[in-house]
């Protein structure tokens, strides 16, 4: 076998470590991450708009609610999505939690977890005090820009697509405040079923990636 | 020259999972990098042999844990191997 031949294997053969390399760090940053809870939370992100038609043509409808009870109301329709949410994530738990007990995670995304917290609790007071003291039409793209900037971060330590997603979540939050008041009926079931479907995608590249793992010798 | 104990697929996988997390368990490691029971003893050993990765054995719920840690020269041999894969690559 000539040199140059067994120089250009052994370059191949670096390439296919650094690749391995790089695949096994990316997977168990995914690990981090549960696809199938993701696809979940993206499923009722979907189905988001008719649950509140339904909310709409049923809670909405006591006579109690429409005659000056709104913001109890309002407190009521939240609280129905959070148990919906619970009780269908619940059979997913977080990957994180299961992580963090046995210590395998990596340190910055530990770290990572620890603002997300803060910035989820900050998000939702945001959306409380957005419904109740300003415009409720900025709750949609506050989330969107909260979202945004969170799967940044993750986006980065993980897979590229969330990192697009991310951006897109802050273009389209960017967008609904010039849209202010215009199209204010459909342009929240919109945006919600856009996060649905990219929860979903998420969710389907998470799994695609942690697959890889096992996959990369 | 590349590291005899790192340039070896499976033990290259153990190293970048534990650069990655610090610290893992047998099982997690073994089930996340797809191992068998043998692999694992094996190539663990050389990495323990080597100074790269330390081992603890603990009791968790009255069941027994052994638990693996990278070492800071773990860490700086791996890095030092990335370095010379990188550099084999860019060599004209």
């Amino acid at each position: 076998m000539s040199n140059n031949s067994i120089e250009d294997k052994e370059k191949l053969e670096a390439l296919e470590q650094l690749k391995l390399i790089q695949k096994v760090i990316t997977a168990s940053n995914t690990l981090t991450f549960s696809g199938k809870r993701l696809i979940v939370v993206g499923i009722l992100l979907i189905l988001t708009p008719f649950i509140q038609i339904g909310i709409g043509k049923t809670f909405w409808k006591i006579p109690y609610f429409i005659h000056g009870n709104e913001s109890l109301g309002m407190v009521i329709n939240v609280l129905i999505y959070f148990v919906i949410f619970k009780a269908f994530t619940y059979t997913y738990k977080s990957e994180e939690c299961k992580m963090r007990k046995k210590n395998t995670m990596n340190p910055t995304l530990k770290k990572l977890f620890d603002v997300h917290n803060v910035i989820i609790w900050t998000m939702i007071a945001l959306i409380f005090a957005l419904a109740f003291f300003a415009s409720s039409l900025y709750i949609i793209p506050t989330v969107l820009i909260f979202l945004g900037l969170l799967f940044n971060v993750f986006g980065r330590l993980t897979i590229k697509s969330i990192l697009w997603i991310s951006y897109s979540y802050i273009v389209l939050g960017i967008f609904y405040i010039c849209l202010g008041n215009h199209f204010a009926e459909y342009s929240w079931m919109i945006a919600i079923i856009y996060m649905g479907i990219s929860y979903v995608v998420m969710g389907i590249q998470m799994n695609k990636k942690s697959r890889e793992i096992s996959h990369a010798e | 020259m590349l590291s005899d104990v790192l340039h070896q697929p499976i033990r290259t996988q153990v190293m970048a999972f534990l650069v990655n997390v610090e610290e893992a368990d047998f099982k997690t490691i073994k089930n996340q990098l797809s191992l068998t029971d043998g692999h694992m003893t094996t190539h663990m050993k050389v990495l323990v042999n080597n100074n790269y990765v330390v081992v603890e054995k603990l009791f968790v719920d009255n069941k027994p844990k052994t638990i693996y840690k990278i070492t800071s020269e773990g860490k700086a041999a791996f890095l030092e191997y990335v370095q010379a894969l990188r550099n084999l690559i860019e060599q004209e």
